[in-house]
């Protein structure tokens, strides 16, 4: 008898677990169905887009635009810079990497002193560059250490210092825009603008 | 409920308890949302990144088909979209974009939302996950545009993500870059830098103009043309100005321009260089290289007090290219003071200098990491090329990015931290390319085919 009835209890139980397992199953599959549904109304959201911030552009390219740098009179072509008539200073070169005056740009810079004692109203620019090997601000610098060796001969030599400024353009300015050896020589160099007074 | 003899009592305590725990275990289920958004599918912190595969269908026109212009106009719209997307994807490095080629649903075949398409279809060229989306031009001549975007997820067969983005037509690109950065949020955790812009100079023979444009190479805007120099751009820490270097008063110096207005304001005007400004993430101070003092050391100034400068090196040697750390507590510099250009560190009042690079003979422009955990520079190599390479802040680590012919130059950071950009420069042609700083992958250029770029600076997050 009691095996009967255990027997009986435990058939129970399994119908029993049995009946959990299925709701459980039919819940979870419901849900599944319920957020899909919730998915596709539910879930999108709207937004208005404000439009792009306003950036004050230039006009178009191919405008004519006003000159605002100082006028310059004077300015090296081709390694010479005529500051009057009949005379004229002419650009000095250095080695890769390299700020100081080699003999032969101290040859030069002797004749440019000259000129400059002798034309002593006269002011120019000292303007340092570079070829265009390293990066660009580096550059800057050692244009500028180009411009301020070249300065401080010229100084030594007796130039007044008011008739003397200095710039660096680094590599931005190149008087060859070539990529070879021969171009980069031409590129290393300080050269010499009137500026205007 | 059930009949049980007594010879079963202490099997029914255990079993009832057992029900009962199991009731409310499901009905505890019940109430828990089912694992969905929060699941990440990209994981940026993992070391190897594996690309996600990601198919974007083109927009299709969910309108009456009154739009403006042609029926051509319309079609473009969608394709564009997809296109951009794609390609922003791309970009990012996340993603492995399939090809629309390979794609088994013809477009038009099918509908944007769950239903009205096969799931199979998808799956079946392995991707996983789904953008399809439609737009819908409306308003006067066409202005106004809707954009109705859906992520699916391929292999769960449900819904990530839907919008709806109202706005202008001619926002067009602005939308679609809006939708690829949130998309890879929800996907990846962190917002894409899509919206973001990088400012660069277009060198011409004489004079540089200064530019921006977006991270696709599109909307070129030319901001400063004043037939003059201009150089080294960097953005303001709010995205609002750029800060640059120019010659349009003779010397080199620095000046800001606001993007709303078009007169810069001129902040130096020394003797001599002062160049290569940037400005600290906390907005309180503005680093920078000047000469006046006899050779290039690096200052401070305040943005609302710029008269008033405080010297950072001093030292014979050129001190140029600071660069913040991101919480502005320290400069990353170039000096020459043992000889040659190497890469310093130090604290932002000048105190605490450390030499950080020793390889090579030529180690410049530095740039620190959003996160602060590396720096990223400029080693010039013994054959004179020009390479980035990146260091951990305490000089260990030494990574190098790019080789092989052709100089690259000017390290620039996106937002996030992922992706370097930096000008590359091959027989004399200057252009803008982009490195995934994780990932072998060769960098592509980003700045427009037809025009010169280089010096780039990646701003902000914008939005």
């Amino acid at each position: 008898m009691r095996r009967f009835f255990m027997r009986t209890s435990s058939l129970k139980c399994v119908l029993l677990w049995t009946m959990i397992f299925l709701l459980a199953i039919s819940i979870v599959g419901c849900k599944k169905k319920q957020i899909r549904g919730e998915e596709e109304t539910g879930m999108m959201t709207e937004e208005a887009i404000p439009g792009e911030p306003v950036v004050e552009a230039e006009p178009a390219a191919g405008e004519e635009l006003p000159v605002v740098e100082r006028k310059l009179i004077g300015t090296a072509v081709a390694g010479k810079t005529w500051i009057s008539d009949t005379a004229a200073l002419y650009t000095i070169y250095f080695d890769f990497d390299k700020s100081d005056l080699k003999p032969e740009a101290k040859k030069t810079l002797r004749q440019n002193a000259a000129v400059l004692i002798e034309n002593n109203n006269v002011k120019v620019r000292v303007e340092g560059h570079c070829d265009e090997r390293g990066t660009e601000e580096y550059n800057l610098a050692l244009g500028e250490r180009r411009a301020l060796s070249t300065y401080k001969y010229l100084k030594a030599l007796g130039v007044k210092s008011d008739q003397l400024m200095i710039i660096s353009y680094g590599e931005s300015r190149p008087e060859d825009p070539g990529h070879s050896e021969a171009a980069w020589n031409k590129n290393r160099r300080a050269q010499f603008t009137v500026i205007s007074q | 409920m059930i009949g049980l003899s007594s010879s079963c009592r202490s099997k029914r305590k255990k079993s009832r308890l057992f029900l009962f725990s199991i009731i409310i275990f499901l009905i505890g289920g019940l109430f828990t949302p089912s694992p969905s958004y929060s699941k990440v599918y990209i994981d940026i912190n993992a070391p190897e990144l594996h690309r996600f595969p990601i198919s974007v269908q083109d927009f299709q026109n969910l309108g009456s088909g009154k739009s403006v212009g042609s029926k051509d106009a319309g079609e473009d719209i969608g394709a564009a979209i997809g296109k951009i997307l794609r390609n922003d994807f791309e970009i990012s490095g996340l993603f492995y974009v399939l090809d629309p080629l390979v794609y088994l649903e013809e477009p038009g075949d099918a509908g944007i939302k769950i239903g009205q398409f096969d799931f199979e279809d998808w799956t079946l060229i392995g991707t996983e996950a789904l953008v399809k989306g439609g737009y819908e031009i409306y308003g006067k001549n066409g202005q106004n545009l809707l954009l109705e975007a859906r992520l699916f997820d391929v292999f769960q067969m449900k819904l990530i993500y839907g919008v709806r983005y109202k706005g202008r037509t001619s926002d067009l690109r602005l939308m679609a870059h809006k939708l690829a950065d949130t998309i890879i949020e929800k996907l990846a955790g962190q917002k894409g830098i899509f919206q973001t812009k990088i400012a660069f100079i277009s060198p011409g023979k004489k004079f540089n103009d200064l530019y921006i444009m977006d991270i696709d190479g599109h909307n070129v805007a030319r901001i400063i043309s004043n037939n003059s120099v201009n150089i080294f751009p960097s953005w303001a820490p709010r995205g609002d100005g750029i800060l640059f270097t120019s010659y349009s008063s003779g010397d080199p110096e620095i000046y800001l321009r606001w993007l709303r207005n078009r007169t810069p304001v001129q902040l130096t005007n020394k003797n001599g260089l002062d160049y290569g400004a940037v400005w600290n993430p906390q907005r309180n101070a503005i680093a920078f290289a000047a000469s006046f003092e006899g050779n290039s050391e690096i200052y401070r100034i305040n943005f609302n007090k710029p008269e008033k400068l405080t010297r950072l090196t001093r030292n014979w040697s050129i001190d140029i290219m600071p660069s913040w750390s991101p919480d502005g507590k320290k400069i990353a510099f170039v000096s020459d003071r043992s000889g040659n250009p190497q890469i310093y560190t130090m604290n932002h009042d000048g105190t605490g200098v450390k030499r950080l690079t020793y390889h090579g003979k030529y180690n410049t422009s530095p740039s620190w990491s959003p996160a602060g955990d590396k720096i990223a520079f400029v080693t010039q190599e013994r054959n004179n090329n020009l390479n980035i390479y990146a260091i951990d802040p305490d000089g260990t680590n030494l990574m190098q990015l790019t080789g092989g012919p052709g100089d690259e130059e000017r390290p620039t950071w996106s937002p996030d931290g992922r992706i370097l950009a930096f000008s590359s420069s091959i027989d004399g042609k200057k252009a803008i390319y982009i490195l995934q700083f994780k990932g072998n992958k060769a960098p592509i250029r980003i700045s427009p085919p037809d025009l010169p770029a280089s010096q780039p600076s990646w701003s902000p997050y914008l939005k």
